[in-house]
C-alpha cells in the first residue's frame, strides 16, 4: 500500500465516521443571526504553536499542554504567533502564519452558545483543509499540520472565538 | 481481519484509540462488510448520542452550593476537633492538678503553712491546648465553572474537506483537532 492509499483511506474513513455522527455534523437547517444586540464583531483568537520533540515547552502554553499532549504525539511547544482581531460578521479575514500557511476565516453566524465560522487553512498555494465548523461561544479548536514526512515537527493553529 | 477482531476493535476504534494500521484495517474490512459496518454505525451514533446527552446535562448543572457546603462542614469538623482535644487535654490534666493539689496541701500543713493558700498549679490546661488553627482549605474556583468546562471545546462540523486529514478528540474538553498529515507534493 502506497502513502497516497493511506492517505485516501484516512480520508474516506474520516467521511464516514462524519456520515454516521449525526450530532456531529449539526442541524444546518436552523436559523442563524449574522448581525445582532451582541454587536457586529467577533472576537478571533489565533495562536500559531510549533510543536516537536525537543527542547522546554513555552510556559504560556502550560494551559494547553496536558491537553494536547492526550492527541498529538509531540513534547513540546513553542508559541510563535498570537493575534487577536474583532472580525465583522460575514466578512473574510486572513491570519499569517509562520512557513507560508494562511487562515482563511469568515465568522457566518451565531447560534444559541455557538459561533459558525467557515474556516480555510492554506499552505502556499495548497488548500490544506475547508470547513464549517461550529465552536463553542469562548470555546477552541485546534488545527495541526505535520511539516515533513517524518512527522519530527508539526504547526499547531489554536482558533478561538469569543462573541 | 475477520469480523470477530472488527468487533472487538470497534470502541477503540470509534475513540480512535487504535494505531493507524489497525485503524485502516478495521476501516477497510468495514468498507466490504455490511455487517461490521451496521455495527460501526451503531456505536458511533450511540457514542455521539450519549455525549450529547452528557454534555446537555453538565450545560445545566448547577453545583454553585457546593463548595459553600463543604466549607461549612470543614468549619463544623473543625470545631468539633478543637473540643474533643480539650476534653482529652483536660481528662490527662485533671487528676494530675488533683494529686498535685493534694501533695501541695499536705507539704502545708506538715510546714504549718495554713495562710498562703494553695500553691499555683501552673498553666491551665486551656492555655498549654491553645495553638494555632489548623490551615484553611484555598479558595476554589465555582463548581458550575469547572462543570460547564467539561467539554467547552468540542467543536461540530456542518462541512470538513481536506486531503489526509484526521480528526481527533481530547476526552477532557473535548478539545477537537483537525490533524492534516504531511503530504508529498510530487504525487499530487
Amino acid at each position: 500500500m502506497t502513502r497516497g492509499d493511506g492517505v485516501g483511506l484516512v480520508a474516506g474513513l474520516v467521511g464516514v465516521l462524519a456520515l454516521c455522527g449525526p450530532a456531529t455534523a449539526g442541524d444546518t437547517g436552523a436559523p442563524l443571526e449574522p448581525e445582532g444586540p451582541r454587536g457586529d464583531t467577533v472576537r478571533i483568537q489565533v495562536m500559531a504553536i510549533e510543536a516537536g520533540n525537543g527542547g522546554a515547552c513555552d510556559p504560556r502554553l502550560e494551559f494547553l499542554r496536558s491537553r494536547l499532549r492526550r492527541v498529538v504525539s509531540y513534547r513540546s511547544f513553542r508559541l510563535v504567533g498570537d493575534m487577536q482581531r474583532d472580525v465583522l460578521w460575514q466578512d473574510t479575514e486572513v491570519f499569517v502564519l509562520p512557513h507560508g500557511t494562511r487562515l482563511l476565516l469568515l465568522p457566518k453566524g451565531r447560534e444559541a452558545q455557538e459561533v459558525l465560522l467557515q474556516v480555510r487553512l492554506v499552505d502556499g498555494r495548497r488548500q490544506l483543509v475547508d470547513t464549517i465548523v461550529r465552536l463553542r461561544n469562548r470555546g477552541y479548536m485546534v488545527f495541526g499540520v505535520e511539516r515533513d514526512a517524518r512527522a519530527d515537527e508539526a504547526l499547531l493553529v489554536v482558533l478561538r472565538a469569543e462573541d | 481481519m475477520t469480523c470477530d477482531d472488527v468487533r472487538r476493535l470497534l470502541h477503540p476504534f470509534v475513540d480512535t484509540e487504535l494505531p493507524p494500521p489497525m485503524l485502516l484495517a478495521v476501516a477497510r474490512h468495514a468498507g466490504s462488510c455490511l455487517a461490521c459496518d451496521a455495527a460501526l454505525r451503531e456505536l458511533t451514533e450511540l457514542r455521539e448520542a450519549l455525549v450529547g446527552a452528557v454534555d446537555r446535562r453538565l450545560e445545566t448543572l448547577d453545583l454553585g452550593g457546593v463548595w459553600t457546603g463543604v466549607s461549612q462542614a470543614i468549619d463544623r469538623h473543625e470545631t468539633r476537633v478543637h473540643r474533643d482535644a480539650r476534653v482529652r487535654r483536660l481528662a490527662v490534666w485533671g487528676p494530675t492538678l488533683a494529686l498535685a493539689a493534694g501533695v501541695a496541701l499536705a507539704v502545708g500543713l506538715w510546714n504549718g503553712w495554713t495562710s498562703g493558700g494553695v500553691p499555683r498549679p501552673g498553666p491551665t490546661p486551656s492555655r498549654v491546648a491553645g495553638g494555632e488553627p489548623p490551615a484553611r482549605v484555598a479558595p476554589r474556583p465555582p463548581a458550575t465553572m469547572v462543570a460547564r468546562d467539561g467539554l467547552r471545546n468540542r467543536a461540530a462540523f456542518d462541512r470538513l474537506w481536506g486531503r489526509g486529514i484526521e480528526v481527533k478528540r481530547e476526552p477532557k474538553a473535548g478539545t477537537t483537532v483537525v490533524w492534516v498529515a504531511h503530504v508529498d507534493d510530487s504525487v499530487e
